[in-house]
Protein backbone atom coordinates (compact mmCIF):
# COMPACT_ATOMS: atom_id res chain seq x y z
CA UNK A 1 0.00 0.00 0.00
CA UNK A 2 3.01 2.26 0.16
CA UNK A 3 2.98 5.00 -2.46
CA UNK A 4 6.51 5.08 -3.73
CA UNK A 5 7.86 8.58 -3.52
CA UNK A 6 11.33 9.54 -4.46
CA UNK A 7 13.74 11.43 -2.29
CA UNK A 8 14.20 13.88 -5.16
CA UNK A 9 10.52 14.68 -5.12
CA UNK A 10 10.69 15.46 -1.42
CA UNK A 11 13.82 17.56 -1.91
CA UNK A 12 11.99 19.51 -4.59
CA UNK A 13 9.20 20.02 -2.11
CA UNK A 14 11.54 21.13 0.68
CA UNK A 15 13.01 23.78 -1.53
CA UNK A 16 9.53 25.16 -2.18
CA UNK A 17 9.40 24.03 -5.80
CA UNK A 18 6.70 21.38 -5.59
CA UNK A 19 3.45 21.75 -7.52
CA UNK A 20 0.07 21.62 -5.83
CA UNK A 21 -0.49 18.08 -7.08
CA UNK A 22 2.88 16.98 -5.80
CA UNK A 23 2.04 18.45 -2.43
CA UNK A 24 -1.16 16.44 -2.37
CA UNK A 25 0.78 13.33 -3.15
CA UNK A 26 3.19 14.08 -0.35
CA UNK A 27 0.37 14.60 2.13
CA UNK A 28 -1.09 11.20 1.23
CA UNK A 29 2.32 9.63 1.46
CA UNK A 30 2.86 11.16 4.90
CA UNK A 31 -0.34 9.52 6.11
CA UNK A 32 1.06 6.07 5.50
CA UNK A 33 2.81 4.28 8.35
CA UNK A 34 6.53 4.70 8.60
CA UNK A 35 6.68 7.62 6.22
CA UNK A 36 6.80 10.33 8.87
CA UNK A 37 10.12 8.96 10.01
CA UNK A 38 11.29 8.73 6.44
CA UNK A 39 10.18 12.32 5.93
CA UNK A 40 12.36 13.55 8.82
CA UNK A 41 15.24 11.39 7.69
CA UNK A 42 15.12 13.07 4.32
CA UNK A 43 14.55 16.48 5.83
CA UNK A 44 17.75 16.02 7.80
CA UNK A 45 19.55 14.82 4.72
CA UNK A 46 18.31 17.82 2.81
CA UNK A 47 19.40 20.23 5.55
CA UNK A 48 22.81 18.55 5.67
CA UNK A 49 23.27 18.98 1.95
CA UNK A 50 21.59 22.41 1.62
CA UNK A 51 22.54 24.25 4.82
CA UNK A 52 21.40 27.81 5.40
CA UNK A 53 24.53 28.39 7.42
CA UNK A 54 27.12 26.35 9.25
CA UNK A 55 27.13 26.90 12.98
CA UNK A 56 30.22 26.08 14.96
CA UNK A 57 29.14 22.76 16.45
CA UNK A 58 32.27 22.44 18.58
CA UNK A 59 31.75 25.83 20.17
CA UNK A 60 28.05 25.19 20.63
CA UNK A 61 28.71 21.87 22.28
CA UNK A 62 31.19 23.44 24.67
CA UNK A 63 28.63 26.06 25.59
CA UNK A 64 25.91 23.55 26.22
CA UNK A 65 28.27 21.48 28.28
CA UNK A 66 29.21 24.52 30.31
CA UNK A 67 25.53 25.11 30.94
CA UNK A 68 25.03 21.54 32.02
CA UNK A 69 28.11 21.08 34.10
CA UNK A 70 27.98 24.39 35.88
CA UNK A 71 26.23 23.13 39.04
CA UNK A 72 29.24 21.10 40.04
CA UNK A 73 31.48 24.14 39.78
CA UNK A 74 29.82 26.38 42.31
CA UNK A 75 27.51 26.27 45.27
CA UNK A 76 27.46 29.98 45.91
CA UNK A 77 24.24 30.65 44.19
CA UNK A 78 22.51 27.77 45.84
CA UNK A 79 23.41 29.18 49.20
CA UNK A 80 21.97 32.51 48.29
CA UNK A 81 18.79 30.87 47.17
CA UNK A 82 18.53 28.54 50.11
CA UNK A 83 16.21 30.98 51.87
CA UNK A 84 13.29 30.00 49.69
CA UNK A 85 11.92 26.65 48.78
CA UNK A 86 14.05 24.69 46.38
CA UNK A 87 13.20 25.18 42.76
CA UNK A 88 13.56 22.32 40.32
CA UNK A 89 17.22 21.51 39.96
CA UNK A 90 17.57 22.28 36.29
CA UNK A 91 16.35 25.75 36.89
CA UNK A 92 19.17 26.29 39.30
CA UNK A 93 21.58 24.90 36.78
CA UNK A 94 20.68 27.53 34.34
CA UNK A 95 20.83 30.29 36.88
CA UNK A 96 24.04 29.11 38.37
CA UNK A 97 25.40 28.54 34.93
CA UNK A 98 24.43 32.04 33.99
CA UNK A 99 26.12 33.37 37.08
CA UNK A 100 29.23 31.36 36.41
CA UNK A 101 29.35 32.60 32.88
CA UNK A 102 28.96 36.12 34.12
CA UNK A 103 31.86 35.79 36.51
CA UNK A 104 34.03 34.01 34.01
CA UNK A 105 33.80 37.15 31.95
CA UNK A 106 35.89 37.51 28.83
CA UNK A 107 36.16 33.97 27.56
CA UNK A 108 32.46 33.54 27.79
CA UNK A 109 31.61 36.83 26.26
CA UNK A 110 30.14 35.14 23.24
CA UNK A 111 27.85 33.01 25.35
CA UNK A 112 26.88 36.02 27.36
CA UNK A 113 25.84 37.86 24.26
CA UNK A 114 23.63 35.00 23.23
CA UNK A 115 22.13 34.18 26.58
CA UNK A 116 21.39 37.74 27.50
CA UNK A 117 19.78 40.68 25.92
CA UNK A 118 21.41 43.97 26.76
CA UNK A 119 19.76 47.34 26.89
CA UNK A 120 22.22 50.21 26.92
CA UNK A 121 21.83 53.91 27.09
CA UNK A 122 24.47 56.38 26.09
CA UNK A 123 25.32 59.85 27.25
CA UNK A 124 22.22 61.97 27.95
CA UNK A 125 20.01 59.17 26.74
CA UNK A 126 17.27 57.33 28.53
CA UNK A 127 15.02 54.47 27.59
CA UNK A 128 11.90 52.80 28.92
CA UNK A 129 11.82 49.06 28.54
CA UNK A 130 8.74 46.94 28.79
CA UNK A 131 9.63 43.46 29.96
CA UNK A 132 7.76 40.33 29.03
CA UNK A 133 6.23 40.00 32.47
CA UNK A 134 4.65 43.43 32.14
CA UNK A 135 7.22 45.17 34.36
CA UNK A 136 8.68 48.46 33.23
CA UNK A 137 12.22 49.73 33.55
CA UNK A 138 13.25 53.32 32.97
CA UNK A 139 16.92 53.20 32.20
CA UNK A 140 18.76 56.48 32.75
CA UNK A 141 21.89 57.65 30.96
CA UNK A 142 25.06 55.51 30.76
CA UNK A 143 23.35 52.45 32.04
CA UNK A 144 23.19 48.83 31.08
CA UNK A 145 20.45 46.38 31.87
CA UNK A 146 20.68 42.78 30.90
CA UNK A 147 18.36 39.86 31.22
CA UNK A 148 17.94 36.37 29.86
CA UNK A 149 16.97 36.54 26.24
CA UNK A 150 14.84 33.44 26.42
CA UNK A 151 14.27 32.38 29.95
CA UNK A 152 13.16 35.69 31.44
CA UNK A 153 9.81 35.03 33.06
CA UNK A 154 10.01 31.26 32.88
CA UNK A 155 13.43 30.82 34.47
CA UNK A 156 12.85 33.47 37.08
CA UNK A 157 12.90 37.21 36.82
CA UNK A 158 16.50 38.26 37.21
CA UNK A 159 17.97 41.40 35.75
CA UNK A 160 21.50 42.77 35.97
CA UNK A 161 21.96 46.49 36.25
CA UNK A 162 24.93 48.78 35.95
CA UNK A 163 23.98 52.42 36.21
CA UNK A 164 20.63 53.88 37.20
CA UNK A 165 17.10 52.72 36.63
CA UNK A 166 13.61 53.04 37.98
CA UNK A 167 11.56 49.85 38.19
CA UNK A 168 7.82 49.27 38.19
CA UNK A 169 7.51 45.56 38.79
CA UNK A 170 4.31 43.61 38.28
CA UNK A 171 3.20 41.11 40.85
CA UNK A 172 2.85 37.64 39.36
CA UNK A 173 0.07 35.24 40.27
CA UNK A 174 2.63 32.66 41.28
CA UNK A 175 4.51 35.22 43.42
CA UNK A 176 7.60 34.89 41.32
CA UNK A 177 10.25 37.21 42.75
CA UNK A 178 11.95 39.85 40.65
CA UNK A 179 15.63 40.37 41.44
CA UNK A 180 17.93 43.20 40.44
CA UNK A 181 21.58 42.17 40.61
CA UNK A 182 24.18 44.88 40.99
CA UNK A 183 27.85 44.63 39.96
CA UNK A 184 28.95 44.70 43.61
CA UNK A 185 27.04 41.45 44.10
CA UNK A 186 24.14 43.14 45.77
CA UNK A 187 20.63 41.94 45.20
CA UNK A 188 17.31 43.70 45.39
CA UNK A 189 14.43 41.26 45.50
CA UNK A 190 10.78 42.19 45.21
CA UNK A 191 7.45 40.65 44.34
CA UNK A 192 5.78 43.65 42.80
CA UNK A 193 6.57 47.25 43.56
CA UNK A 194 8.18 50.49 42.47
CA UNK A 195 11.72 51.39 43.30
CA UNK A 196 14.84 53.04 41.99
CA UNK A 197 18.34 51.60 41.84
CA UNK A 198 21.62 53.44 41.41
CA UNK A 199 24.66 51.24 41.07
CA UNK A 200 28.04 52.40 39.84
CA UNK A 201 31.64 52.50 41.04
CA UNK A 202 30.54 54.68 43.92
CA UNK A 203 28.35 52.00 45.39
CA UNK A 204 24.70 51.14 45.28
CA UNK A 205 21.60 53.02 46.36
CA UNK A 206 18.03 51.83 46.41
CA UNK A 207 15.03 54.06 46.97
CA UNK A 208 11.66 52.46 47.52
CA UNK A 209 8.45 54.26 46.61
CA UNK A 210 5.85 51.53 46.95
CA UNK A 211 5.58 48.01 48.34
CA UNK A 212 8.42 46.22 49.99
CA UNK A 213 11.82 45.12 48.87
CA UNK A 214 14.59 43.00 50.28
CA UNK A 215 18.15 43.98 49.80
CA UNK A 216 21.31 41.99 50.30
CA UNK A 217 24.96 42.53 49.48
CA UNK A 218 28.08 40.43 49.21
CA UNK A 219 28.81 41.35 52.82
CA UNK A 220 25.29 41.01 54.17
CA UNK A 221 23.88 37.90 52.59
CA UNK A 222 20.82 37.79 54.82
CA UNK A 223 18.44 40.21 53.16
CA UNK A 224 17.21 43.33 54.92
CA UNK A 225 13.66 44.60 54.49
CA UNK A 226 13.01 48.09 53.19
CA UNK A 227 9.82 50.08 53.55
CA UNK A 228 8.41 52.73 51.23
CA UNK A 229 10.07 56.11 51.63
CA UNK A 230 13.37 54.61 52.68
CA UNK A 231 16.72 54.79 51.07
CA UNK A 232 19.30 52.04 51.33
CA UNK A 233 22.95 52.62 50.58
CA UNK A 234 25.40 49.84 50.01
CA UNK A 235 28.92 51.03 50.67
CA UNK A 236 31.93 49.66 48.87
CA UNK A 237 32.66 47.31 51.76
CA UNK A 238 29.20 45.75 51.32
CA UNK A 239 27.65 47.28 54.47
CA UNK A 240 24.03 48.29 54.01
CA UNK A 241 22.57 51.35 55.70
CA UNK A 242 18.84 52.01 55.54
CA UNK A 243 17.53 55.46 56.37
CA UNK A 244 14.28 57.33 55.75
CA UNK A 245 14.19 59.88 52.97
CA UNK A 246 14.12 63.49 54.10
CA UNK A 247 10.92 65.48 53.75
CA UNK A 248 12.13 67.28 50.65
CA UNK A 249 13.30 64.07 49.09
CA UNK A 250 9.90 62.51 49.75
CA UNK A 251 8.07 65.42 48.21
CA UNK A 252 10.00 65.49 45.00
CA UNK A 253 11.37 62.27 43.56
CA UNK A 254 13.64 64.28 41.32
CA UNK A 255 15.60 65.34 44.39
CA UNK A 256 16.86 61.93 45.40
CA UNK A 257 17.86 61.19 41.88
CA UNK A 258 20.03 64.28 42.01
CA UNK A 259 23.73 64.09 42.64
CA UNK A 260 25.55 66.81 44.49
CA UNK A 261 29.00 67.92 43.62
CA UNK A 262 31.15 70.13 45.76
CA UNK A 263 34.13 71.50 43.95
CA UNK A 264 36.63 73.68 45.73
CA UNK A 265 39.48 74.69 43.47
CA UNK A 266 39.11 71.31 41.89
CA UNK A 267 40.91 70.81 38.61
CA UNK A 268 38.82 69.79 35.64
CA UNK A 269 40.80 66.54 35.51
CA UNK A 270 39.71 65.69 39.06
CA UNK A 271 36.16 66.83 38.47
CA UNK A 272 36.05 64.55 35.43
CA UNK A 273 37.14 61.65 37.56
CA UNK A 274 34.36 62.46 39.99
CA UNK A 275 31.83 62.57 37.18
CA UNK A 276 33.08 59.27 35.95
CA UNK A 277 32.52 57.67 39.35
CA UNK A 278 29.03 59.09 39.63
CA UNK A 279 27.75 58.76 36.10
CA UNK A 280 29.91 55.97 34.76
CA UNK A 281 30.93 58.21 31.93
CA UNK A 282 34.39 58.26 30.45
CA UNK A 283 35.58 61.83 30.09
CA UNK A 284 38.75 62.71 28.26
CA UNK A 285 40.47 66.05 28.66
CA UNK A 286 43.40 65.91 26.30
CA UNK A 287 44.37 69.57 26.55
CA UNK A 288 46.68 69.94 29.60
CA UNK A 289 45.85 73.63 30.10
CA UNK A 290 42.16 72.87 30.17
CA UNK A 291 42.65 69.85 32.45
CA UNK A 292 44.44 72.06 34.95
CA UNK A 293 41.73 74.70 35.13
CA UNK A 294 39.90 74.86 38.40
CA UNK A 295 36.24 74.78 39.32
CA UNK A 296 34.67 75.96 42.55
CA UNK A 297 31.07 75.67 43.57
CA UNK A 298 28.24 73.33 44.47
CA UNK A 299 26.34 71.72 41.67
CA UNK A 300 23.33 69.52 41.40
CA UNK A 301 22.67 67.26 38.47
CA UNK A 302 20.66 64.21 37.66
CA UNK A 303 22.57 63.44 34.52
CA UNK A 304 26.09 64.13 33.42
CA UNK A 305 25.01 66.36 30.57
CA UNK A 306 23.35 68.83 32.93
CA UNK A 307 26.56 69.35 34.82
CA UNK A 308 28.78 69.34 31.76
CA UNK A 309 26.76 72.05 30.11
CA UNK A 310 27.20 74.27 33.16
CA UNK A 311 30.91 73.54 33.29
CA UNK A 312 31.33 74.21 29.61
CA UNK A 313 29.79 77.67 30.10
CA UNK A 314 32.13 78.37 32.98
CA UNK A 315 35.31 77.14 31.35
CA UNK A 316 34.76 78.06 27.73
CA UNK A 317 35.02 74.54 26.55
CA UNK A 318 33.12 72.34 24.21
CA UNK A 319 31.66 68.93 24.95
CA UNK A 320 32.11 66.40 22.19
CA UNK A 321 30.21 63.17 22.50
CA UNK A 322 31.35 60.11 20.62
CA UNK A 323 30.43 56.54 21.45
CA UNK A 324 30.91 55.84 25.13
CA UNK A 325 33.27 58.74 25.50
CA UNK A 326 32.95 62.43 26.11
CA UNK A 327 35.79 64.70 25.10
CA UNK A 328 36.25 68.14 26.55
CA UNK A 329 38.17 70.58 24.37
CA UNK A 330 38.91 74.28 24.65
CA UNK A 331 36.40 76.37 22.78
CA UNK A 332 38.69 77.69 20.08
CA UNK A 333 35.94 79.54 18.22
CA UNK A 334 36.00 82.58 20.45
CA UNK A 335 39.62 82.82 21.48
CA UNK A 336 39.79 86.39 20.26
CA UNK B 1 6.12 39.40 52.68
CA UNK B 2 9.06 37.22 52.01
CA UNK B 3 9.63 36.72 48.36
CA UNK B 4 9.59 33.01 47.90
CA UNK B 5 11.17 31.52 44.88
CA UNK B 6 8.14 29.83 43.48
CA UNK B 7 7.95 26.14 42.92
CA UNK B 8 5.46 26.82 40.25
CA UNK B 9 6.88 26.32 36.84
CA UNK B 10 4.17 27.01 34.35
CA UNK B 11 5.79 25.66 31.26
CA UNK B 12 6.63 22.42 32.95
CA UNK B 13 3.32 21.86 34.58
CA UNK B 14 1.27 22.10 31.50
CA UNK B 15 3.83 20.11 29.67
CA UNK B 16 3.60 16.59 30.85
CA UNK B 17 5.92 15.15 28.30
CA UNK B 18 4.24 12.19 26.79
CA UNK B 19 5.71 9.57 24.60
CA UNK B 20 5.06 10.38 21.02
CA UNK B 21 4.05 7.70 18.65
CA UNK B 22 2.61 8.72 15.34
CA UNK B 23 1.42 5.22 14.62
CA UNK B 24 -0.49 3.98 17.63
CA UNK B 25 -0.34 0.27 17.91
CA UNK B 26 2.94 -0.11 16.09
CA UNK B 27 5.49 -1.58 18.42
CA UNK B 28 8.44 0.74 18.18
CA UNK B 29 11.03 -1.97 18.27
CA UNK B 30 10.06 -3.10 14.81
CA UNK B 31 9.83 0.45 13.58
CA UNK B 32 13.30 1.15 14.78
CA UNK B 33 14.74 -1.99 13.31
CA UNK B 34 13.08 -1.63 9.97
CA UNK B 35 13.15 2.05 9.30
CA UNK B 36 16.39 2.99 10.95
CA UNK B 37 19.36 1.16 9.73
CA UNK B 38 21.19 4.46 10.10
CA UNK B 39 22.83 6.58 12.72
CA UNK B 40 19.73 6.99 14.84
CA UNK B 41 19.91 3.36 15.85
CA UNK B 42 23.50 3.81 16.86
CA UNK B 43 22.62 6.87 18.96
CA UNK B 44 19.97 4.91 20.78
CA UNK B 45 22.43 2.15 21.51
CA UNK B 46 24.92 4.68 22.83
CA UNK B 47 22.29 6.12 25.15
CA UNK B 48 21.74 2.63 26.46
CA UNK B 49 25.39 2.34 27.42
CA UNK B 50 26.25 5.84 28.56
CA UNK B 51 23.73 8.67 28.63
CA UNK B 52 26.39 11.41 28.52
CA UNK B 53 27.95 9.89 25.42
CA UNK B 54 24.50 9.55 23.92
CA UNK B 55 23.80 13.24 24.45
CA UNK B 56 27.05 14.21 22.87
CA UNK B 57 26.42 12.05 19.85
CA UNK B 58 22.87 13.35 19.56
CA UNK B 59 24.07 16.92 19.69
CA UNK B 60 26.86 16.44 17.21
CA UNK B 61 24.57 14.64 14.79
CA UNK B 62 21.64 17.02 14.83
CA UNK B 63 22.80 20.44 15.93
CA UNK B 64 23.85 21.67 12.52
CA UNK B 65 20.88 20.47 10.44
CA UNK B 66 18.51 21.72 13.14
CA UNK B 67 20.10 25.17 13.20
CA UNK B 68 19.94 25.34 9.45
CA UNK B 69 16.30 24.37 9.56
CA UNK B 70 15.46 26.86 12.30
CA UNK B 71 17.16 29.61 10.31
CA UNK B 72 14.65 29.07 7.51
CA UNK B 73 11.93 30.16 9.89
CA UNK B 74 13.53 32.88 11.98
CA UNK B 75 16.14 34.07 9.48
CA UNK B 76 18.58 34.87 12.23
CA UNK B 77 21.67 32.81 12.96
CA UNK B 78 21.89 33.70 16.58
CA UNK B 79 18.26 33.08 17.36
CA UNK B 80 18.26 29.84 15.38
CA UNK B 81 21.16 28.59 17.51
CA UNK B 82 19.45 29.79 20.67
CA UNK B 83 16.24 28.00 19.90
CA UNK B 84 17.97 24.78 19.00
CA UNK B 85 20.11 24.94 22.13
CA UNK B 86 16.97 25.39 24.16
CA UNK B 87 15.44 22.27 22.65
CA UNK B 88 18.58 20.30 23.48
CA UNK B 89 18.69 21.59 27.03
CA UNK B 90 15.09 20.59 27.44
CA UNK B 91 15.91 17.15 26.08
CA UNK B 92 18.72 16.81 28.61
CA UNK B 93 16.87 18.05 31.61
CA UNK B 94 13.77 15.95 31.04
CA UNK B 95 15.83 12.94 29.99
CA UNK B 96 13.67 12.57 26.95
CA UNK B 97 15.77 9.74 25.58
CA UNK B 98 13.96 7.50 28.02
CA UNK B 99 10.48 8.35 26.85
CA UNK B 100 10.51 9.27 23.19
CA UNK B 101 8.82 6.66 21.08
CA UNK B 102 9.58 8.20 17.71
CA UNK B 103 13.08 8.67 16.48
CA UNK B 104 15.04 11.39 18.24
CA UNK B 105 15.30 13.01 14.85
CA UNK B 106 11.54 13.29 14.41
CA UNK B 107 11.20 14.66 17.91
CA UNK B 108 14.00 17.20 17.57
CA UNK B 109 12.91 18.49 14.20
CA UNK B 110 9.30 18.77 15.28
CA UNK B 111 10.21 20.49 18.53
CA UNK B 112 12.48 22.96 16.76
CA UNK B 113 9.86 23.75 14.13
CA UNK B 114 7.27 24.27 16.78
CA UNK B 115 9.62 26.48 18.76
CA UNK B 116 10.29 28.56 15.66
CA UNK B 117 6.59 28.89 15.00
CA UNK B 118 6.11 30.07 18.56
CA UNK B 119 8.95 32.49 18.14
CA UNK B 120 7.56 33.99 14.96
CA UNK B 121 4.15 34.38 16.55
CA UNK B 122 5.77 36.09 19.48
CA UNK B 123 7.84 38.38 17.32
CA UNK B 124 5.31 39.33 14.70
CA UNK B 125 1.98 39.01 16.39
CA UNK B 126 3.20 40.37 19.70
CA UNK B 127 1.75 37.51 21.62
CA UNK B 128 3.13 37.36 25.10
CA UNK B 129 5.51 34.53 25.69
CA UNK B 130 3.39 33.04 28.45
CA UNK B 131 0.30 32.78 26.32
CA UNK B 132 2.04 30.60 23.86
CA UNK B 133 1.84 26.93 24.07
CA UNK B 134 4.99 24.89 23.81
CA UNK B 135 3.39 21.52 24.24
CA UNK B 136 4.69 18.76 22.15
CA UNK B 137 1.73 16.70 21.12
CA UNK B 138 1.52 13.61 19.01
CA UNK B 139 -0.77 15.30 16.49
CA UNK B 140 2.18 17.45 15.52
CA UNK B 141 3.28 14.49 13.52
CA UNK B 142 0.04 14.44 11.55
CA UNK B 143 0.59 15.05 7.82
CA UNK B 144 -1.36 18.31 7.71
CA UNK B 145 0.53 19.74 10.66
CA UNK B 146 3.87 18.80 9.20
CA UNK B 147 2.95 20.42 5.95
CA UNK B 148 1.65 23.57 7.60
CA UNK B 149 5.05 23.98 9.19
CA UNK B 150 6.71 23.46 5.82
CA UNK B 151 4.38 26.04 4.36
CA UNK B 152 5.43 28.50 7.05
CA UNK B 153 9.15 28.41 6.32
CA UNK B 154 8.50 28.45 2.61
CA UNK B 155 6.35 31.51 3.05
CA UNK B 156 9.09 33.28 4.99
CA UNK B 157 11.49 32.43 2.18
CA UNK B 158 9.10 33.68 -0.50
CA UNK B 159 8.48 36.93 1.36
CA UNK B 160 12.21 37.58 1.69
CA UNK B 161 12.92 36.62 -1.90
CA UNK B 162 10.29 39.06 -3.06
CA UNK B 163 11.95 42.00 -1.32
CA UNK B 164 13.70 44.54 -3.55
CA UNK B 165 17.42 43.63 -3.83
CA UNK B 166 18.79 46.44 -1.66
CA UNK B 167 16.14 45.91 0.99
CA UNK B 168 16.88 42.19 0.97
CA UNK B 169 20.59 42.82 1.36
CA UNK B 170 20.10 45.17 4.30
CA UNK B 171 17.66 42.82 5.96
CA UNK B 172 19.98 39.81 5.69
CA UNK B 173 22.98 41.75 6.95
CA UNK B 174 21.06 43.01 9.92
CA UNK B 175 18.96 40.07 10.86
CA UNK B 176 20.88 37.06 9.65
CA UNK B 177 24.41 38.31 10.12
CA UNK B 178 23.62 40.42 13.16
CA UNK B 179 25.43 43.50 11.80
CA UNK B 180 24.72 46.87 13.33
CA UNK B 181 22.94 49.57 11.35
CA UNK B 182 26.14 51.56 11.32
CA UNK B 183 28.15 48.70 9.84
CA UNK B 184 25.54 48.06 7.19
CA UNK B 185 25.33 51.72 6.28
CA UNK B 186 29.10 51.84 5.81
CA UNK B 187 29.22 48.60 3.89
CA UNK B 188 26.47 49.51 1.45
CA UNK B 189 27.19 53.20 1.29
CA UNK B 190 23.78 54.29 2.51
CA UNK B 191 22.71 56.33 5.51
CA UNK B 192 21.72 54.78 8.83
CA UNK B 193 18.26 56.21 8.30
CA UNK B 194 18.09 54.40 4.98
CA UNK B 195 19.07 51.15 6.69
CA UNK B 196 16.35 51.66 9.26
CA UNK B 197 13.85 52.29 6.53
CA UNK B 198 14.76 49.12 4.62
CA UNK B 199 14.57 47.04 7.74
CA UNK B 200 11.24 48.35 8.84
CA UNK B 201 9.95 47.79 5.34
CA UNK B 202 11.22 44.21 5.26
CA UNK B 203 9.72 43.52 8.67
CA UNK B 204 6.36 44.89 7.68
CA UNK B 205 6.34 42.79 4.51
CA UNK B 206 7.19 39.75 6.59
CA UNK B 207 4.57 40.59 9.17
CA UNK B 208 1.89 40.98 6.54
CA UNK B 209 2.87 37.75 4.88
CA UNK B 210 2.78 35.87 8.18
CA UNK B 211 -0.59 37.31 9.11
CA UNK B 212 -2.13 35.62 6.12
CA UNK B 213 -0.93 32.34 7.45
Amino acid sequence: MNTPLSKEMLFTYFSGQATVLQKQLIEEWLGEPGNTERYFEWLQEWENSHPQFLPDVEEAFKNVQALLEAPSLTNDNNRAEAAGSPSPPWRNWLRVAAAVLLMAGGGYYYRDAILYRHYRTGYAESQTIQLRDGSRVSLLANSDLKLLRWGFGSLGRDVYLTGEAGFVVTHQVDHQPFTVHTPDQGKVTVLGTEFFVYTRKRGTQVVLSKGKVQISSAEMVRPLDMKPGEKASVAQDGKIAIQPLTVTELKDPAVWQEHHFHFDHTTLADASRELNAVFGLEIVVADPALAARQVTGTFKARQADELLSVLSEMLDMRVLVGGDQVRLIPDSTDTN
Amino acid sequence: MTPEPSEHLPDEEKNPERPIDPRPGTPDATVLDNALPDREFFIRKTFGQDAAKGYELLFRTYYQPLCSHAARFVYNKEIAEDLVTEIFLNFWKKELHTCIATTFRAYLFTAVRNRCFTYLRWEFNKIRQEELDDDFLSDMLAPDHIMEMDELYMQVERAIQALPPQCQKVFILSRFEGKSYQEIAEKLGVTVKGVEWHISKALSVLRRSLKQN
